[in-house]
């Protein structure tokens, strides 16, 4: 099927990359071409991180620019935002998303809210980027999918990639922007997908644009991050069954692509919406919200949403926690057969 | 060669004045006593000021006063929401802010009005915000949180002690860029508590970043005494575990906080990042939505004011020195009433912020949600 990547055309070439290398690519390319890019973090520097997004990079830009820091995710994230307000363009990794939260102040009331509190008179052109998320076997703090934190936050961007060229692209991009950007990584699947991705120093993906990765006409299937990668698999489930399902893959949860939402659920009638973070409150509630205030007049059945369980990530209980392909194709044909 | 030497030489102090200045001293660093008396040998050339420095410092304390006390007639007359007062901090807020050189960044907490006053930021913008009208921040927050980026000075938030992290970010980036300047951070007794101070002064030790950490320990944080936010004998000491400088000052004696900034930025500018700790006193409430007698027993600020006065002692110690009178400080006094009253008149007269301004600022460019709320709310305006 040509929306499985993993086993796509353009896997078996011999310049396909996984997630993890094409941030390394994004993150060299955007050093060399702008100075005022440095990155910082724990185990940044000579480990090159502990999933190796940054190996190497220190080599060619030295520790002035790659800078292993001492051990406060507070820290890392108060002084980038410093580094931004001075006109550097920081990027600054945290080792697990789940380790935010010491700098959720720096984050929430600082980077997010300086524009606006300054009148514009300062900016924070900061990304921080993270690995998120379960499957890893990371129990409850190596898993976590903490996202509507920053999605429910003014002044921030917030930008999930499914792909080696979309980590690529939008990484880019969410290092030229002007205001924060949180950037979460999906780790589970750092370095299962290979694809090529453009080289040219140039390559962006825009930050705020969907991507249809299937069309259909019967049911519309929303995801970001790992979790598009078990859609794919309930839609080949449902295309079996007969169902038609179109597949969106958000890539930018804030701003989200409203047009992208709307033009699909005006087509199919039908919406199920897929995150692996707690369904109270998460970013799959936001896009039901929405669906259900613009677009109610389409919708043929109620909208389901397919989402982690309201507890903490467990440990040997994962394989229950995570949506899977099956869940999410009951859910299908829920919304199918609904009348 | 000692690192003193070697800068740009921002300041020229005598070897009198910077023998007196040092690091870890069990008793805050003093120059005039309790009743502006010289407490050893020295002159003010010593200090590298002359008569003209010392009658501004003082106009600059007067002047920081008397605007805490419009600050306070304007809250009461309703035509501001909220103020905190600075009184008691004259000397702390003033004379360290005249020891920054220009070219140098400045990121105040919530009660550095002198500071900002002495940076030249104008007081109708001061006033302005306070008031609500449209200012160079666009009077989104509540009052005191000022911030100019043409003078170098950071716009304030609420939070305790979350600048601190920040100004060191900005020294890193001082450094990568290798630029001649500094950076000076303002927190209180209250946000030496902080992880943020922790983190702050752990980095800028490792990374020798050119931040000047100055902590304006004003006995009380709201209505939590000072014994419940330290176990050391002061904050001053807690340097030394970072490998850094730490000078313990009397923040009522201007000459003390002038000197010692002073050389604090001459460290810095050599890469060392240094902690100051200025003993002093909070006259009045932590804001006006607090009243300090609930918690606070009369006699000890009585004693402050009495003994301790930031403005009586720099009086006293002019007029030992022959350049204070009676007439001269009438015509201060009037001179400042009518540049308070001015600018408050002209602050009153600048328009409130438009409701686009409610919207903007929050991107760079605005996203499609929040031009779809700008519209709503516009609509909403023209319909009632």
């Amino acid at each position: 099927m040509v929306f499985k990547l993993e086993e796509g055309e353009k896997a078996k070439s011999a310049k396909a990359i996984t997630i993890v290398k094409a941030i390394r690519e994004a993150l060299a390319e955007e050093m060399r071409r702008d100075s005022r890019v440095v990155i910082l973090g724990e185990d940044v520097g000579k480990r090159g991180g502990v999933f190796l997004a940054t190996e190497g990079l220190i080599d060619e830009f030295g520790e002035e620019r790659v800078i292993d820091t001492p051990l406060t995710e507070l820290g890392i994230i108060g002084v980038a935002v410093g580094m931004a307000l001075y006109g550097l363009r920081p990027v600054a990794e945290i080792q697990f998303i789940d380790f935010v939260y010491p700098g959720f102040d720096q984050i929430v009331n600082e980077a997010a809210k300086f524009r606006y509190r300054s009148g514009g008179q300062y900016s924070v052109p900061l990304v921080i980027r993270s690995p998120y998320g379960g499957g890893i076997g990371g129990g409850l703090y190596h898993s976590q999918s903490p996202e509507s934190y920053f999605t429910h936050t003014p002044g921030l961007k917030v930008i999930i990639p499914s792909t080696p060229t979309d980590a690529k692209g939008l990484l880019k991009s969410a290092i030229r922007d002007e205001d924060p950007v949180i950037f979460l990584e999906p780790k589970k699947i750092y370095m299962s997908i290979k694809e090529e991705v453009p080289d040219d120093i140039d390559f962006t993906i825009e930050i705020g644009k969907a991507k249809k990765i299937k069309e259909g006409k019967d049911v519309t299937l929303i995801s970001y991050g790992y979790m598009v990668h078990v859609c794919m698999k309930a839609v080949e489930i449902a295309q079996k069954e007969g169902i038609s399902v179109e597949l969106i893959d958000l890539r930018t949860l804030l701003p989200f692509d409203k047009d992208a939402i709307l033009e699909s659920v005006a087509k199919t009638g039908r919406l199920v919406i897929v995150n692996e973070a707690p369904k109270i409150g998460s970013f799959a509630s936001e896009i039901s919200a929405f669906v259900s205030e613009r677009a109610i007049e389409y919708l043929l059945a109620p909208i389901k949403r397919i989402t982690g369980f309201d507890t903490p990530f467990p440990y040997a209980q994962q394989k229950y926690y995570m949506p899977n392909e099956y869940r999410i194709y009951k859910a299908i044909k829920e919304v199918m057969e609904w009348n | 060669m000692n690192s003193l030497q070697k800068s740009l030489i921002i300041i020229n102090m005598t070897e009198k004045t910077l023998n007196h200045i040092r690091p870890f001293t069990d008793e805050p660093i003093r120059f005039i006593g309790s009743e502006g008396e010289p407490l050893f040998d020295f002159k003010p050339e010593d200090l590298s000021l002359n008569e003209e420095d010392l009658k501004t410092l003082y106009y600059y304390m007067k002047l920081t006063r008397a605007f805490d006390r419009k600050g306070m007639f304007l809250t009461r007359s309703g035509k501001a929401l909220f103020y905190v007062e600075v009184a008691g901090q004259e000397a702390s807020t003033v004379a360290s802010g005249y020891a920054i050189p220009e070219n140098d960044w400045i990121f105040p907490a919530h009660r550095e009005h002198g500071v900002l006053i002495v940076r030249g930021y104008p007081l109708t913008e001061m006033f302005a915000q306070i008031m609500g009208r449209m200012e160079v921040n666009k009077a989104r927050q509540m009052p005191v949180h000022w911030g100019m980026r043409k003078l170098r000075i950071l716009t304030i938030s609420s939070p305790v002690g979350n600048q601190l992290p920040q100004a060191v970010g900005i020294g890193m980036a001082i450094n990568y860029l290798k630029k001649d300047e500094a950076i000076i951070v303002y927190t209180g007794d209250g946000g030496s508590s902080t992880g943020d101070f922790h983190s702050a002064l752990t980095f800028a030790s490792v990374f020798k970043t050119p931040v000047i950490f100055f902590v304006q320990n004003n006995h009380w944080s709201i209505s939590v005494p000072i014994k419940r936010q330290y176990g050391s004998k002061n904050i001053a000491i807690k340097a030394t575990a970072y490998g850094m400088e730490g000078y313990y000052i009397d923040g009522n004696d201007f000459l003390a906080v002038y000197a010692t900034t002073k050389l604090a930025f001459e460290k810095a500018h050599n890469k060392e990042p240094v902690l100051i700790e200025a003993l002093t006193y909070r006259y009045g409430s932590h804001s006006t939505a607090d009243q300090a007698d609930r918690y606070r027993d009369i006699k000890e600020l009585e004693y402050w004011q009495k003994t301790w006065d930031p403005i009586k002692r720099a009086k006293l110690y002019l007029q030992g020195l022959g350049i204070w009178n009676e007439n001269w400080e009438k015509e201060l006094d009037e001179q400042i009433e009518h540049e308070l009253n001015e600018a408050i008149d002209e602050a009153e007269k600048r328009p409130e912020p438009p409701p686009e301004t409610t919207l903007e600022d929050v991107y760079a460019q605005m996203p499609w949600h929040i031009e779809e709320q700008m519209r709503e709310l516009l609509d909403e305006i023209k319909g009632a």
